[in-house]
């Protein structure tokens, strides 16, 4: 081995694996993070282990290990890449989830059923109009007749309509 | 033929004599809508579940759906304090424990009067507690337990649910008339704390009758005393601790609260069906799994629960400032 | 005998109507779960965990770990008809099965896997009864030094077991013990990294990261690429295999039974290696091994009688020790901690018919899985035609539903939102979520043991020295990361040398 040729001139330092050079980065950040937010906490002895101590531990560990991640993605190329991003997913599922969270007690389950259905479906660009809008419907009757009658969840159903 | 017209007869007086009250308390509709019971701990606690039978229960007999609603954090405070500003219409109410009663002295900043600032509704449970040894425990009686705890005060260990728990509170009146500061392990329930008592992991542990009867029953454990004034039918040769420690005397309980200012009949309504609750056989069957019992009716009033309140809120006050534990 | 009476009394227990028909609703949704890819039985069991209010804990237990094992065959089927995994336990029977399928021998595949299913479960389930016992009592000595070692072994476990580089693994675990030390300290009631959030002073909620992660974030994924699904054009075939094959069968499903009940009491999951190890077994054990992945029958019958009888014992240690090996049990506690029964020894003397009902019900719902999956195989196949533009948005309303119901609160629905966010980050960056949703589950009970520990031994660390048990099973830890890390490292030292 170390007889071989040594190469001239300095080693290539480049990135090879942007995937782990990215979640290295992510995680030392959020151990940062955690370390400053955790910071102000009693630490306590190891007889009375105060707040402080395992969130401290932990956050800097994890420091560590995102350390070491970085560290790899200089060595190895990984397994994986991070591909592309499915922002219109993204965006139409989150706004269903949000939609559902704020309508469901004022108005009830017989709107944010339908409603969360036809966003979550926007995300789809095969979803077909007239399948979404059945759909739809079609699901607001199985989930209130399977959560509202035979479970009997307290979910309101119209409160605008019927005041439950 | 005489017969069957007198049966009719006293049938029908009784189905009077049974619709009557309820037609009277009938004037006003109460409930229209759902109720909200708030629990002000995290869904999955026993607190939650004695909620949920009771809510089950009460939706029986309000014909409206109690929705139960959790809202956890700052020891229950969060919640309560939710309770007690929102409007007394009946339609926000609240189930919790021994720990409103200790709030005011482990949160200084409390924003609200825990007995002012709340309708008193009635007590759900109240359950008698045991002082209680690892089997493996040389020690043979009461008086022979406080002896070792007193002389060898820095070896003994304690287990209990949490700060604040009944299971830490009655160890805190312990150490505070025996005038010795013992270690505490905390755990998350007395369930838990329990095995690692079986396993011998540690010493001593205040614990409800349900959770220990059998357990002493079976030898696995050593019982030595009773929380209560009295002795306690489930455990006839436990002493009360009160003959060592003069007035000694903690146990477990829930009660159900409402805010401040409800109207007569509509704090009437809320009252009867909790009784109701308390005696139907499926809550007091699930209470017994549960490990807890519900209260002697005559305590299930918003006078007997004002004055209990009253009572533990200015005792615990004392005991906690003088054990210098915070809450927060 | 004691576990003749005991089995009895579960039997009896698990035969009443009410926890016949829950079982069979629980095999029945596990199986339709675990058929359609995308939608796995955690977030099925977190969705469906409030309506368990309503019944007895028995009961409700029963249904819910029907779900758990009912969702392995499922998942099954869909690896062997589309070559897709329903679940990740089923990667390996995708490999032989899905071969096997393509030469018009779906039927005999889908048989076997069945067969072998049944007979592991039958297998295992008399197991956990021998095992119930003698572990209740290994239990009562386990001390919290004791719980606190276990547990580091299954984290080791976790990390050794998990899919990709072992770095990655290790620190989605670290982040979920992390994650789990947010909220309002136990023991102390400080609050910890909550950014002054008052939903977070409880706690990040599990069934929400759960649900989040596994539910919506892995739609989200999905939703990147066009969807390809080729359902099988050819005929499933006689789904009875022939005596042939059911005779070259026969010792792969004795030893991958024997692997899978074994594998799946270890903590930190030791169920998910268990259809791997299986496999490898096999290929060895074969005379002309290049017959595996081209459909050889035993490639299918090992591993997928090792999945159901790990998934089964995999339960042993959740009720005896209390400690939840995989995410699914860390529901199974929540479910069980709503119903006032606390996993760990004292289950089967307190709740001695949840106990034996459950260990019976598992073998009646193995029973009833036959009979759904044979039979009503055409019912699954139709159900795989239906494209996933029309599924997913079902299983956004019922998640949501779902987490509304636990609390009533409309922030839990946005957390979701947040957990889902944040899941898809973390899979975009190529880390296992899995190992992540162990650490949060285990790191809570773990910063609890450390200080009951501790503070038993007056703050010193020799108690995990002193006692046997927390010993030797540290030392099983530290030589776990040893074999996990040491051919990364030795890897990594040859990619240097090469350069």
């Amino acid at each position: 081995m170390g007889t071989s040729n040594p190469t001239p001139g300095r080693p290539e330092l480049s990135v090879k694996s942007w995937q782990d050079f990215i979640g290295g980065c992510t995680v030392v950040v959020a151990a940062v993070f955690a370390l400053w937010l955790g910071w102000k906490l009693p630490f306590g002895s190891f007889d009375g282990i105060g707040p402080g101590m395992m969130p401290r531990a932990v956050a800097l560990l994890l420091g560590i290990l995102g350390f070491l991640l970085i560290l790899a993605s200089f060595l190895n190329s990984g397994e994986g890449a991070i591909g592309s991003i499915a922002w219109r997913g993204l965006i139409f599922v989150l706004a269903a989830i949000v939609v559902f969270a704020f309508s469901v007690r004022p108005l009830g389950l017989l709107v944010a059923a339908p409603i969360t259905i036809l966003i979550s479906s926007l995300s789809n660009r095969e979803s077909k109009p007239v399948e979404i809008i059945a759909f739809s419907i079609a699901m607001t009757v199985v989930s209130i007749a399977l959560f509202k009658f035979v479970l009997q969840l307290p979910i309101p159903l119209a409160p605008w309509l019927l005041g439950y | 033929m005489g017969f069957t017209r007198r049966a009719a007869m006293i049938g029908a007086i009784a189905a009077t004599t049974a619709i009557l009250p309820n037609w009277a308390v009938a004037q006003s509709n109460f409930p229209t809508k759902p109720i909200t019971l708030i629990v002000p701990a995290a869904a999955g606690g026993p607190t939650d579940t004695v909620a949920r039978l009771i809510a089950e229960s009460m939706t029986k007999t309000l014909g409206q759906t109690v929705i139960v609603e959790n809202v956890g954090g700052a020891g229950g405070t969060i919640g309560m304090g939710r309770v007690a500003k929102s409007a007394p219409d009946g339609y926000t109410i609240a189930v919790w424990h021994i720990a409103h009663a200790t709030a005011p002295a482990l949160y200084e900043n409390l924003k609200y009067n825990v007995v002012q600032d709340f309708d008193h509704l009635g007590r759900i449970t109240d359950v008698p507690m045991t002082l209680v040894s690892k089997e493996s425990l040389p020690t043979k009686n009461l008086k022979e337990l406080l002896h070792w705890i007193r002389t060898d005060k820095e070896k003994v260990t304690y287990g209990h649910a949490g700060i604040g728990s009944a299971a830490h509170l009655c160890m805190l009146i312990l150490m505070n008339d025996l005038r010795v500061q013992l270690k505490g392990i905390s755990y998350r329930g007395t369930g838990p704390a329990m095995n690692d008592l079986l396993g011998g992991q540690f010493d001593i542990m205040c614990d409800q009758t349900t959770n220990t009867t059998n357990q002493i029953k079976d030898g696995k454990i050593k019982g030595y005393a009773v929380t209560t004034k009295t002795k306690v039918n489930s455990v006839p040769n436990l002493p009360p601790l009160n003959t060592e420690l003069k007035g000694f005397e903690v146990s477990a309980w829930h009660a159900m609260w409402a805010p401040k200012g409800l109207p007569k009949d509509v704090s009437a309504k809320l009252v009867a069906a909790l009784q109701a609750a308390l005696k139907d056989p499926k809550v007091v069957e699930r209470f017994a799994s549960l490990g807890t019992e519900p209260v002697d009716p005559k305590q299930v009033t918003p006078d007997a629960l004002r004055t209990h309140l009253s009572i533990e809120v200015q005792r615990w006050g004392d005991v906690i400032k003088r054990a210098g534990v915070k809450g927060n | 005998m004691d576990l003749v009476a005991n089995l009895a009394q579960g039997f009896a227990t698990a035969a009443t109507p009410s926890n016949l028909l829950l079982c069979f609703v629980g095999c029945f949704i596990g199986t339709l779960v675990g058929v359609l890819p995308g939608v796995g039985p955690i977030a099925t069991i977190a969705m469906l965990m409030p309506l368990t209010y309503k019944f007895d804990p028995t009961g409700a237990i029963i249904m819910l770990a029907g779900i758990y094992y009912g969702a392995q065959y499922g998942g099954s089927t869909t690896a062997i008809l589309i070559n897709v995994p329903g679940e990740s336990s089923s990667v390996v029977t995708a490999l032989d099965g899905h071969a096997m399928a393509k030469t018009g021998r779906a039927g005999a595949a889908l048989g076997i896997a069945a067969i072998g299913s049944f007979a592991a479960g039958t297998v295992a389930t008399v197991f956990i009864a021998l095992l119930g016992v003698p572990m209740t009592k290994l239990a009562l000595l386990f001390g919290p030094a004791d719980y606190f070692a276990l547990m580091v072994l299954g984290l080791a476990l976790a990390v050794m077991l998990a899919r990709g580089p072992v770095l990655k693994a290790l620190i989605m675990i670290v982040v979920g013990v992390l994650l789990s030390t947010i909220g309002q300290d136990a023991e102390t009631s400080d609050e910890r990294l909550t950014l002054g959030i008052e939903s977070l002073a409880d706690g990040i909620d599990f069934a929400v990261l759960a649900m989040g992660v596994f539910g919506v974030a892995e739609i989200i994924r999905n939703l990147e690429s066009v969807e390809k699904r080729d359902v099988l054009k050819a005929k499933i075939g006689k789904l009875l295999p022939t005596i042939a094959e059911l005779r070259q069968s026969f010792w792969p499903i004795a030893r991958g039974t024997g692997l899978g009940s074994i594998l799946g009491i270890l903590p930190g999951n030791g169920a998910t290696l268990a259809p791997f190890a299986s496999y490898t077994l096999e290929k060895k054990l074969a005379d002309d091994p290049t017959r595996f992945g081209k459909g050889a029958i035993e490639g299918v019958a090992g591993p997928e009688s090792a999945n159901n009888a790990g998934a089964q014992t995999s339960f042993v240690p959740l009720l005896t020790l209390g400690i939840p090996p995989n995410a699914v049990m860390a529901l199974l506690v929540g479910a069980m901690t709503i119903h006032g029964v606390i996993p760990g020894p004292q289950v089967m003397t307190k709740n001695s018919e949840l106990f034996w009902g459950l260990i019976a019900s598992m073998w009646v719902g193995n029973l009833m899985l036959l009979v759904i999956n044979l039979p009503l195989i055409g019912l699954w196949v139709r159900l795989l035609k239906v494209p996933y533009r029309i599924l997913f948005p079902s299983i956004i309303l019922f998640c949501c539903i779902g987490i509304y119901s636990i609390n009533n609160n409309p922030d839990d629905v946005l957390a979701i939102g947040a957990a889902s966010i944040f899941g898809y980050v973390i899979i975009k960056l190529g880390f296992e979520p899995a190992p992540m949703l162990l650490g949060f589950v285990l790191g809570k009970l773990m910063e609890e043991k450390l200080r009951q520990a501790l503070g038993i031994s007056r703050g010193s660390f020799y108690v995990f020295l002193e006692r046997p048990i927390a010993l030797a099973l540290l030392i099983g830890a530290v030589i776990i990361v040893f074999v996990a890390v040491l051919p990364m490292v030795r890897k990594r030292r040859e990619e240097a040398f090469q350069e």
